[in-house]
């Protein structure tokens, strides 16, 4: 079946308020009465910050981008469970935290490992950098072994802690986004976000904390 | 891309004291951990998904629908596919069920609608009406006990074979002697004088009669 767009239908759907906001819910109605282009909008207003997310869990763009397109079409399979009362961004970051948190896994299941990845915790702390040194191109390695090292810490936290903290800091996700998106009230949102840093604390090297 | 923001201590609800301060060091080194990540996203990026997507069916529980309501009957085969693919891993548990129970729905009347068609179309032809023929049934045992018959017997008033008296011989002073012939065959003796004895009366009978005609 041919795809419907825009043009096909003119003036059946308005996704854009009179101020500039797209209707999100909108464009989910249309997509499930069967304009599957409408999605088009979705995506490419979504793909850079899915994507993002993708990659900071991961920390490597190919994969991301394949993990990215996983979960666009996952949210498209299950969009009828979207309940619009929060952003489409949440909800569909959540979707892509979850794929890419298990792409880490097949990962780690199947790569060589480093001695870093050992699991205990003393072995999987995050070296300390000297802020004297950070500038000197040396370093930018070690910067990047601390960003996976990070990535790796806030794999392994449990749910619901690694959910919050990564909707948090790598989808740029606000709490009340987190709230609505997950369904949990605000207050156990921020009890949840603490209680994970605090578990974090414990894998992450104290001196990098000073 | 501005990254994420610092964490401030309001969202971190009840915290007091060092759980406060370890939380907001480690949320801020997670900040400057994550702010350094290019994100050029690829040009094809946003064709590959919508790609990907051409051959999903439409989504929502009821999605698989949507052919029909669009189209009417026209779109029945569109919206079967479509309720065939629903079926697939990585869906909603809902819609597949729902996709299912349609594919199911849809079989059922299938098949019976094609074997009313059958049927038809064999009456149609006469099949129905021709002679009847024995089916090669398997003999079963009936269960019943048959009740016990006397069965009828032969009259008592029925003629019995009669022998037929043969003429006896006229006895002779020999024969006396004995009660039969065989016994007077078993004497040492006597047994040569009875059949002397008979065959001369037969030869003279016979003489007798011989002697007529000539």
């Amino acid at each position: 079946m041919a795809p419907m767009s825009f043009d096909a239908m003119p003036g059946a759907l308005t996704v854009v308020d009179p101020g500039g906001v797209l209707d999100e819910a909108a464009v989910a109605r249309a997509v499930l009465a069967g304009d599957r282009e409408a999605f088009r909008i979705l995506v490419e207003r979504e793909s850079p910050a899915v994507v993002r997310v993708c990659y900071r869990v991961l920390g490597d763009l190919h994969e991301s981008e394949d993990v990215a397109q996983e979960a666009f079409v996952t949210a498209y399979r299950a969009l009828g469970t979207w309940r619009a009362d929060g952003p489409f961004g949440a909800w569909l970051s959540r979707i892509a935290v979850r794929l890419a948190v298990r792409q880490l896994g097949r990962r780690r299941a199947v790569a060589w490992l480093p001695a870093t990845d050992a699991a205990t915790p003393g072995e999987d702390t995050v070296a300390p950098l000297p802020a004297s040194m950070s500038s000197q191109p040396e370093h930018v390695a070690l910067r990047a072994e601390r960003a996976s090292a990070t990535r790796r810490a806030v794999a392994d936290l449990d749910e619901p802690y690694r959910e919050v903290i990564a909707l948090r800091f790598f989808a740029e996700r606000s709490l009340d986004e987190i709230s609505m998106a997950t369904g949990r009230p605000l207050s156990t949102i921020k009890t949840q976000l603490r209680r994970g840093l605090l578990r974090l604390r414990d894998r992450i090297d104290p001196r990098n904390l000073e | 891309m501005i990254g994420p923001r610092n964490v401030h201590p309001d969202e971190l609800g009840e915290a007091e004291g060092m759980d406060l301060q370890d939380a907001l060091r480690v949320g801020n080194r997670l900040v400057e951990a994550v702010d350094e990540v290019p994100m050029p996203a690829d040009e094809d990026f946003v064709d590959n998904i919508m790609a990907a997507l051409a051959d999903e069916p439409t989504p929502g529980t009821t999605g698989f629908l949507v052919p029909l309501r669009r189209s009417g009957i026209r779109g029945f085969r569109q919206s079967f596919r479509e309720a065939w693919a629903s079926l697939g891993a990585g869906r909603p548990i809902v819609g597949r069920s729902a996709a299912l129970a349609y594919v199911l729905a849809i079989a059922v009347a299938g098949v019976s609608l094609t074997g009313a068609a059958a049927l038809g179309t064999a009456g149609a032809l006469g099949l129905f009406s021709a002679t009847p023929t024995e089916s090669p049934a398997p003999p079963t045992p009936t269960p019943t006990v048959a009740p016990p018959t006397v069965a009828p017997s032969p009259s008592t008033n029925a003629p019995e074979p009669t022998v037929a008296p043969r003429p006896s011989p006229t006895e002779t002073d020999d024969e006396a002697d004995g009660p039969d012939d065989n016994g007077g065959n078993s004497g040492p003796g006597g047994g040569g004088d009875d059949d002397s004895g008979q065959d001369a009366d037969d030869n003279s009978g016979t003489g007798s009669d011989n002697s007529g005609p000539g």
